[in-house]
């Protein structure tokens, strides 16, 4: 069974944002709740002062501290799935926020009110499906938690059409971030084949997880730029 | 005589009773009733306000700011956002794998 994952490469991210615009079309995900964000800060000292840019999303942790407590309080609304996909769902949510409050990576959202992707220019992108035809992780709720998917309805697909093989190559089985990012600072796979591109990568860049004294096991890797944070 | 002298050492036994009881540790009992909620009087914060007893500023005051932190602006509600963010770090104080205060309530990396 795949365990997929994620590697960003701050050495190569030049902070263009093509991967929250694309995930914000795909995923419909409005500036009160963003699913994915750019931080970008300066480090170094005079004269050798440089940017680092680094996006941050949904790391799907092995041992998810939002499921742990949405388990633990009997919502039971949060599910780990056996591709290391972390799912909100969004019926079962009763929008307590205490999986907001226990993330060390600030990722769950709270979505107070759905607002249109592009207010006064009429529907666009996931908007044009209605409702009850949408994939159950775009059938939003106001004053519920919502997330980055690992744009799960794209991998589901891959697995129904048994092209597993191309997760993380072909447009309809890729995350949106991934796909678009002009500088191939972003690379989507399987993290438990060693030989995948991922894998290699990840062993190659010396990449780190973030945070890790929190002790969740996040499935995003980070390539570190110089004095980049983790 | 024999019955009254038996009578006055229950009497007493009885009427001390309470006062070593106070003296004893007393365990302390989860408040987990109401419904789970972020709010300045929900559950969450009275529990760790009530039971942990733990002031506003413990989580929100001393506070270094975490740039790796996607909700940049905590925004939970205004009146948080106001307070400052708090800081997940001080929170693995009591819940970090394997430590258990005050029963199974150690959730981070569980």
């Amino acid at each position: 069974m795949a365990k997929f994952g994620r590697l960003i490469d701050t050495k190569r991210c030049m902070g263009c944002r093509s991967c929250l615009s694309a995930c914000a079309v795909e995923n419909h995900f409005t500036p009160d709740a963003q699913w994915n964000a750019m931080i970008e800060y300066e480090v170094g000292t005079y004269p050798e002062v440089h940017k680092i840019y680094q996006t941050m999303n949904c790391m799907h942790c092995e041992k998810p501290s939002c499921k742990a407590i949405c388990d633990k309080i009997g919502v039971k609304a949060i599910t780990k799935n056996e591709y290391g996909v972390v799912l909100f769902d969004y019926k079962k949510c009763i929008g307590c926020g205490y999986c907001a409050s226990v993330c060390p990576y600030g990722v769950p959202q709270m979505n107070t009110e759905l607002k249109p992707l592009n207010p006064g220019k009429g529907a666009q992108g996931m908007e044009t499906i209605a409702f009850a035809d949408r994939h159950p992780t775009h059938q939003k709720r106001a004053k519920a938690a919502e997330k980055c998917t690992f744009c799960w309805h794209k991998i589901e697909k891959a697995i129904k059409d048994g092209k597993q093989d191309r997760i993380g190559k072909d447009q309809d089985y890729t995350p949106a971030c991934d796909l678009v990012c002009p500088t191939q600072a972003r690379w989507f796979g399987d993290l438990d084949d060693p030989k995948s591109e991922i894998s290699m990568r990840i062993k190659a860049t010396n990449a780190v997880q973030l945070k890790t004294h929190f002790g969740n096991k996040p499935q995003v890797y980070y390539t570190l730029d110089k004095g980049a944070k983790s | 005589m024999r019955l009254l002298f038996a009578s006055l050492v229950l009497g007493l036994s009885l009427a001390m009773a309470p006062a070593i009881g106070a003296d004893a540790p007393v365990k302390k009992k989860m408040v987990f009733s109401g419904k789970p909620s972020m709010a300045v009087e929900g559950r969450f914060h009275k529990l760790h306000e009530k039971q942990e007893k733990l002031d506003c500023a413990d989580c929100h005051e001393k506070v270094q700011e975490d740039i790796l932190y996607l909700r940049k602006d905590d925004r939970m509600s205004k009146a948080l956002a106001d307070e400052g963010q708090s800081d997940r770090k001080g929170c693995l104080t009591c819940h970090k794998p394997g430590y258990k205060p005050n029963g199974p309530h150690s959730f981070w990396g569980v």
